[in-house]
């Protein structure tokens, strides 16, 4: 592994759990990763449970929420993801592996397809060349750009950004600081979490770009972190069109493994967060694939912050996280 | 100063498409001849099987997309929702990309209510329960009581490949469906197309 290491104890940022194993800002290790309890406790006198989904229509995905609530306050809640998915991809070939590797999330597919590669050439020790990583990098910001849009779109179609009732929605909303979140949701927080700042995987930092921060770490944080990484991603593209010479990949015939066998481990930022995956490659065949996605990160950090909300406030907190259940209830086998 | 958003919507003029522009090339129908690497054996002695196509490309160049977007397959139409059609979507299990794409069909380009076409966020209001992704475990159950609390007549539409055969990833949707729209994800074209067709036509 080129760009991790084995450790016995973490060091630096908790990114989270992959797999079997725990993942850190440039190790991995064996432990289990801290995960929080959040099943419901509050059981007062007046209280009772709220069932929200499986299938409803704030909601685009298939998830049930339980709300703990004494009628208008969320005091506690569970999410439950109801679609499950078991997606073959060990005994395949790493051509056949990405097939459904893209169809883990249809959102952040350039973003799954790219971390897994890769882990894949990190596995097989195989030295992309420049021209392929900055046109990975291109995919990457135009996927951000497509989600960013999307997220706000979600955010704003039942309001109006110049109306006071809307920003009041999203400010003071979902407030979020925690050493534990990742993407937007940490960015929004003054945090500087980000995998194209901490690796050097893909070329970034000879582009040149910067962190969007904001301080606010609620709702309307993450919101504001989002339209200004739109910029931010815009300015990138620009950048790439001067470098990027070769449009067709024409020049690149393919790629020596200089091994058959071995592990790899990449991490990229999708638009929601770090995403990681560990393989381990044998004879040009997957053996094993381990995934951290963004998703399930994003999804303890929404319910940390949806406590003490009000219902109304639900939709715009969890609309803001830019949460997919699609990549959460996903089983590699 | 407060309508700045109507002022806005006035000068941009209108969006919705009245004829469809810049169609996705590999959302249509895939035409060629030749042998064809399909991982799921969507091409068989060079005809094009539709239901299990995920347009990965594989087989390009001896077959090509010819931009034909109308490639869903109807099996009957309900005229009885030709004024008023509303749909129930549901998903049993999906990678996120058919929501987005039935979403778009509300989009200011598509904008379906002008075919009276209309979302509806209960299955009793339903006259059609379109179903997207494999199927899985937990939403069998989901699927069957919202199916069952629909009123009579009612229809299913099983959207993306994924729903009609289990595409890649795993199983089909055993249900009985009206309309099938394939695609990976499915483009708003053609889900808008097969809709209007179901119900007998666009007014």
């Amino acid at each position: 592994m080129k760009y991790y290491r084995w450790s016995d104890r973490g060091e630096g940022r908790k990114i989270g759990k992959i797999g079997n194993y725990c993942l850190y800002e440039r190790v991995i290790t064996e432990e289990s990763c801290e995960e929080t309890d959040l099943s419901p406790k509050v059981e007062r006198y007046g209280t009772f449970k709220f069932v929200y989904g499986p299938s409803a229509g704030g909601l685009l995905e298939s998830v049930k929420f339980d709300i703990t609530t004494d009628g208008e306050r969320i005091l506690d809640i569970i999410s439950v993801p109801y679609k499950i998915r078991k997606i073959k991809v060990t005994g395949l070939s790493w051509e056949d592996a990405l097939l459904r590797i893209e169809r883990i999330n249809a959102p952040f597919s350039a973003s799954h397809a790219i971390a897994f590669l890769l882990a894949v050439e990190d596995a097989m020790n195989i030295e992309p060349d420049y021209q392929t990583q900055l046109k990975r990098i291109a995919l990457l910001e135009l996927e951000r750009i497509r989600n960013h849009l999307f997220v706000i779109a979600r955010l704003t179609e039942t309001a109006l950004l110049e109306s006071r009732i809307f920003i009041d929605r999203l400010q003071q909303n979902g407030i979020l600081r925690d050493k534990d979140s990742i993407g937007p949701a940490a960015r929004a927080a003054g945090l500087d979490y980000d995998a194209r700042l901490e690796l050097n995987i893909l070329p970034y930092k000879e582009i040149g770009f910067k962190i969007v921060k904001a301080e606010d770490a609620d709702a309307f944080g993450r919101f504001l972190v989002r339209g200004y990484e739109i910029i931010e991603s815009s300015k990138t593209l620009i950048e790439l069109t001067d470098l990027i010479k070769d449009s067709n990949n024409t020049s690149i015939k393919g790629y020596e493994a200089a091994n058959h066998e071995g592990e790899g481990l990449a991490r990229v930022e999708s638009p929601s967060g770090d995403l990681a995956y560990y393989v381990r490659v044998k004879e040009g065949k997957v053996v094993s694939a381990q995934l951290l996605s963004p998703s399930s990160v994003n999804i303890k950090s929404f319910m940390k912050s949806v406590k003490g909300t009000i219902f109304t406030d639900f939709q715009f907190n969890w609309e803001s996280f830019g949460i997919w259940i699609s990549e959460i209830g996903v089983n590699l086998e | 100063m407060k309508n700045w958003w109507f002022l806005r919507g006035v000068r941009k003029g209108i969006l919705t498409e009245k004829v469809p522009k810049d169609v996705a090339e590999w959302s249509t129908k895939i035409e060629g001849t030749g042998a064809a690497n399909c991982p799921t054996k969507a091409i068989e002695n060079g005809k094009w099987i539709v239901e299990r196509c995920i347009f990965c490309r594989r087989c390009y160049p001896n077959y090509k997309p010819n931009l034909d977007y109308k490639i869903s397959i109807v099996k009957g139409t309900q005229k009885l929702f030709k004024k008023s059609f509303f749909i129930y979507p549901i998903d049993s299990g999906s990678c996120g990309g058919c929501n987005m794409e039935l979403k778009l069909i509300s989009s200011p380009q598509h904008d379906m209510t002008r075919f009276r076409i209309f979302f509806t966020n209960t299955p009793r209001h339903a006259d059609a329960i379109v179903v997207m992704g494999t199927l899985t475990e937990q939403m069998k159950e989901v699927i069957k009581e919202a199916y069952d609390a629909m009123p009579e007549p009612k229809l299913v539409v099983l959207l993306g490949t994924c729903a009609i055969s289990g595409g890649i990833i795993g199983e089909a949707i055993p249900l009985e469906a009206t309309v099938l729209i394939p695609g990976c994800p499915p483009n708003p074209y053609t889900i808008l197309d097969a809709l209007i067709k179901v119900k007998g036509g666009e007014k």
